[in-house]
């Protein structure tokens, strides 16, 4: 019974292993298909009354975006002047945004629930410093 | 028993893909885990504290030109005696009651804080050198003591709010 549970446990912990990383890797096929060269860095902390208080963090002359704020885990990344966003909650996709920088401070554009696509149903995201 | 090996089978075969991923990026961690991991640090480093408040005295601090200084403030009384600790970059750094703060420096760059009572919340965020941080610890019902939210706030309000905290104290357990 003991070994039973034990074997229960471990393929329940790789399952959960198996879909967190299955759910990282379709975020960041998603992020990839943006190629550009970052042409801003949106390192800061950014507010929205709808997604609370966000930390984004993004590396000197890289593209890459990491973040977090209100129970979301964000991966992102910057091309050209456009800033794509996927928000985690629980190792799941939750939502993702296509944002545009209209100034240092201002990012403006639309979010979806799941992944972006042409089909999404999306609403205006807009995020200030 | 049949059932549970062959799900336990079925589990390794899907998992293989992330033993064959290319080489990773030298990059941040993908997963929610492995934030965890890289903020919390591995259970067997956790540290357990014994808190008080010091109501006698109200320290601040000041960032160097080298430093960034971060306070840690939980501005509410809810679930005034749960713990909840914080660590950077899988160090332990301190903990704080309802209405404490305590503070302490970083080197600049990016870094992992974890915030833990029942559950623990990460917060990623890139620290300048001479600037002032405040960070706090939200506070809401969980199933057996308080959960916690680890959130950036802004500096006008950290401000706003550190005069009427009162530092943490505490002993490693």
């Amino acid at each position: 019974m003991i070994r039973r549970t034990l074997l229960m446990a471990m393929a329940a912990g790789w399952a959960a292993l198996v879909f967190g990383q299955n759910q990282a890797q379709e975020g960041r096929a998603w992020l990839d298909a943006n190629k550009e060269a970052a042409a801003v860095n949106v390192t800061g902390l950014w507010k929205s009354n709808e997604w609370g208080r966000i930390s984004l963090n993004q590396r000197e002359g890289g593209r890459r975006i990491i973040g977090s704020g209100d129970g979301w885990d964000i991966s992102g990344v910057v091309s050209g002047n456009d800033v794509y966003l996927v928000f985690f909650h629980k190792e799941k996709i939750a939502f993702s945004a296509k944002l545009t920088a209209e100034s240092p401070g201002l990012l403006t554009g639309a979010y979806a629930s799941g992944l972006l696509s042409s089909n999404s149903k999306t609403k205006p995201m807009r995020l200030s410093k | 028993m049949r059932i549970t090996a062959a799900t336990l089978i079925l589990a390794c075969m899907t998992a293989t893909p992330i033993f064959c991923q290319a080489e990773k990026e030298a990059e941040e961690p993908a997963t929610s885990k492995e934030r965890e991991l890289k903020a919390c640090g591995t259970k067997d480093k956790e540290v357990k504290y014994v808190a008080d408040t010091d109501k006698a005295t109200h320290p601040t601090g000041e960032a160097t030109p080298d430093k960034a200084l971060v306070y840690v403030m939980r501005t509410s009384m809810m679930g005034n005696k749960v713990q909840t600790k914080l660590a950077v970059d899988g160090e332990w750094k301190g903990v704080n009651r309802g209405h404490n703060y305590f503070f302490f420096t970083l080197p600049p760059g990016l870094h992992y804080f974890c915030g833990q009572a029942e559950n623990r919340s990460v917060l990623v965020l890139t620290v300048e050198a001479g600037k002032t941080y405040y960070l706090e610890q939200t506070i809401h019902m969980g199933v057996m003591k308080a959960r916690t939210d680890l959130v950036a706030m802004d500096e006008a309000e950290g401000q706003k709010k550190l005069p009427s905290m009162h530092p943490s104290t505490w002993t490693v357990k």
